[in-house]
């Protein structure tokens, strides 16, 4: 569970903190330095509730669905489904653009992730090692549980303590 | 055809437009029992359209006829036919006019930006909190910015998105204690409202793609209206123009103590969407064209004549559809009494261009049609116009709001009480325009373009590393800046050069390192 966690807020907190370097020349141009770190924050507590909400979607579907299909084995298919997830988000958001892509655009954009993860959520079953090595590679993500979830929490509490005491 | 007894998600989103406005309107009827209204205080009215320029006005010359619904307001008004923007854009532009300052004072100089914190108090709803209540509406969600940062002064602060169509800011109404950083970080960044990446990986685009799929069901429900698509914000928010009139109209009807109310609609701003009746109004065979003029080296667009021409064309098609729909507010001021009661200011926040290469207001050039802007000014029960040609500036509206409340001009204020409204006419006067939006705000300008308008001259002054000059017009004899005479007339650009600079100098003392 904890390695599907460091593995969801590893692939959401990593591209929040893209997205605020992306903008932070801009942001230095006209914001001082407590103000820029409180914009940071904001970013993390969200990345902080992006991830819970992703990781309570897995649970709930492993829960919903048979045992075979995503509880057993939850760290490796958990980390599959994250890994094809998130390329398939950076290429949608890639395609997005002032309008929404042709009706078969998006169908393909469902379709294919879909397909992919179906085909590599069946390798471990021809290939055990592989299985043993995704287990194996997504108790690593663990630790990005322990460095994130704190930066997530800190995120929360300036954001309580500007709205709350407008600081 | 049998009435539906179901809602349809239009009537739910009106209905909750009401209901939001209803909420809105609350403080209002409760200050009412409280302040009284005392006699000799006015409302006082300020309403902006976004990127409006004077010279396509015809009430100021323009030879195509673009605002006779204007034309008609300002029969019972003040009109200032020589009224300039202290910025080039909204950012600067709206800054300088609710603070009355110039934009190397306040600072505010890039999208996103407010004015420096140790200002946020120096505005006009401050200035005039203790004798009104005070409302403020932006449909601009970059001029909303400045509502944000000052919305301890404000009474009632009106959602940008409340006359539109869709609400897509997601930091309201979470985080109205903190709206500035909320703002930056999410509508800014994680869900972004136009094509790029945004910084939440899956919300981010999720709710991208709802909102683009309720874009498009609006878009294709009133093609006919709109020939070239649905006027939509920089928020990327459809609207209506009569729907936004509609909105202000209902905001003014519970106006009944004296209110400082601002409100600034987006149009005429791009993207320019003209209604039926008036796409293609000015098109034809001997209609006036007009000038081409050279593409300057600074043009970020570099657009040839016949591009320019077209955008022209079309922004005139607009501001004829806007002036024929804002004339049901003008009217309704009219008919409710509210213009013998209130002081109306309309005006702009800055200009827009489409010459030298130059298209809409993005730009590191200042030129005429750019910065200067309409400005009429009904006093209550005023009958008959009046025409002052003096030299104003966008900073002037709150010395002046200060001087009709009997307040003593604010020392920190940079502009002059308007003449027409207590103030002196002054031939001397040196209005600034400061366009920095490559700059940093807190350091010194050394990316920036600078005009001084003086005694119907204008130096510019375009200060880039890669770029660094000076241009200098009469705009008396060449109205339209065709003849640099900066290295002719070098005696009087020099002069001007010298003021220019030091006041320049002077700006920038507070930021230069030791």
């Amino acid at each position: 569970m904890l390695a599907v966690l460091g593995a969801a807020m590893f692939v959401v907190f990593s591209w929040s903190i893209r997205g605020f370097l992306f903008v932070f020349p801009s942001r230095v141009m006209y914001f001082r330095a407590w103000e820029v770190f409180s914009i940071f924050m904001y970013m993390m507590a969200f990345a902080l509730a992006e991830s819970l909400l992703v990781m309570g979607g897995l649970t709930l579907l492993s829960a919903v669905l048979p045992a075979g299909w995503l509880r057993q084995g939850f760290a490796y298919k958990g980390l599959l489904i994250l890994l094809v997830g998130t390329a398939a988000a950076i290429g949608y958001q890639r395609a997005l653009g002032d309008d929404l892509p042709p009706k078969e655009t998006l169908l393909l954009w469902m379709a294919a992730p879909l397909f992919l993860l179906l085909g590599l959520l069946a390798l471990p079953h021809f290939f055990p090692r592989l299985g043993l090595f995704l287990t194996s590679l997504a108790e690593r993500f663990t630790v990005f549980a322990y460095l994130y979830l704190p930066l997530g929490f800190l995120g929360l509490l300036v954001v309580l303590l500007r709205n709350i005491l407008a600081l | 055809m049998a009435a539906s007894s179901s809602l349809s998600r239009r009537d739910f989103l009106k209905l909750a437009g009401l209901a939001s406005l209803s909420a809105f309107m609350a403080p209002l009827s409760k200050a009412k029992q409280t302040v009284g209204s005392p006699a000799e205080a006015k409302n006082i009215l300020i309403l902006v359209f976004d990127a409006w320029s004077a010279e396509h006005v015809s009430l100021y010359g323009y030879p195509r006829q673009t605002m006779p619904h204007l034309e008609r307001f300002a029969e019972n008004a003040v009109v200032y036919h020589r009224h300039y923007s202290a910025g080039t854009f909204t950012i600067p532009g709206t800054a300088s006019l609710l603070t009355g300052t110039l934009p190397w004072t306040h600072r505010a100089f890039s999208l996103g930006s407010g004015v420096l914190p140790e200002l946020e108090d120096r505005q006009a709803f401050a200035l005039l909190a203790n004798s009104h209540l005070t409302l403020g509406y932006a449909q601009n969600k970059y001029a909303d910015v400045f509502l944000n940062q000052f919305h301890r002064s404000l009474d009632t602060h009106v959602s940008a998105s409340a006359f539109n169509y869709e609400d897509r800011a997601f930091y309201r109404p979470w985080f109205e204690n903190d709206p500035q950083i909320a703002f930056s970080a999410f509508d800014d960044n994680l869900v972004r409202d136009r094509d790029g990446y945004d910084a939440s990986l899956f919300l981010g685009p999720l709710l991208r793609s709802l909102h683009l799929a309720e874009r498009r069901a609006d878009r294709s429900s009133h093609r006919l209206a709109y020939p070239l698509g649905l006027p939509e914000t920089d928020a990327r928010e459809y609207f209506s123009l009569g729907g936004v009139v509609e909105g202000a109209i209902r905001l003014l009807e519970g106006l009944q103590v004296p209110t400082f109310a601002y409100l600034h609609f987006y149009p005429p701003h791009d993207p320019y969407s003209p209604t039926k009746k008036f796409k293609g109004s000015f098109l034809g065979l001997n209609v006036w064209e007009p000038q081409e003029k050279p593409i300057h080296p600074l043009a970020s667009l570099q657009k040839d004549f016949g591009d320019l021409l077209a955008k022209r064309h079309i922004y005139d098609d607009y501001l004829a559809s806007w002036d024929e729909t804002v004339a049901k507010l003008f009217d309704f001021l009219r008919d409710s009494g509210l213009l013998e009661t209130s002081y109306v200011f309309v005006t702009s926040d800055h200009g827009e261009m489409f010459e030298r290469g130059e298209l809409g207001h993005v730009t590191p050039l200042i030129y005429e049609p750019l910065i200067h802007i309409p400005l009429l000014v009904s006093r209550p029960g005023q009958k008959g116009r009046e025409d002052i040609h003096a030299w104003t500036s966008s900073t002037d509206l709150l010395p002046t709001l200060a001087h009709l409340n009997g307040l003593p001009r604010p020392a920190w204020a940079e502009g002059q009480i308007l003449p027409g409204l207590g103030g002196a006419e002054d031939p001397d006067r040196s209005l600034f325009t400061v366009e920095a939006a490559r700059n940093p705000s807190f350091a010194p300008l050394s990316r920036a373009s600078i005009s001084l308008t003086k005694k119907q001259q204008r130096l510019t002054y375009y200060n880039y590393p890669d770029y660094r000059q000076f241009e200098f017009y009469d705009l008396a004899e060449d109205p339209q800046e065709m003849n640099d005479l900066y290295a002719l007339q070098p005696a009087a650009a020099r002069q001007m050069q010298d003021e220019m600079l030091q006041a320049l100098a002077e700006a920038d003392r507070p930021f230069q390192k030791e």
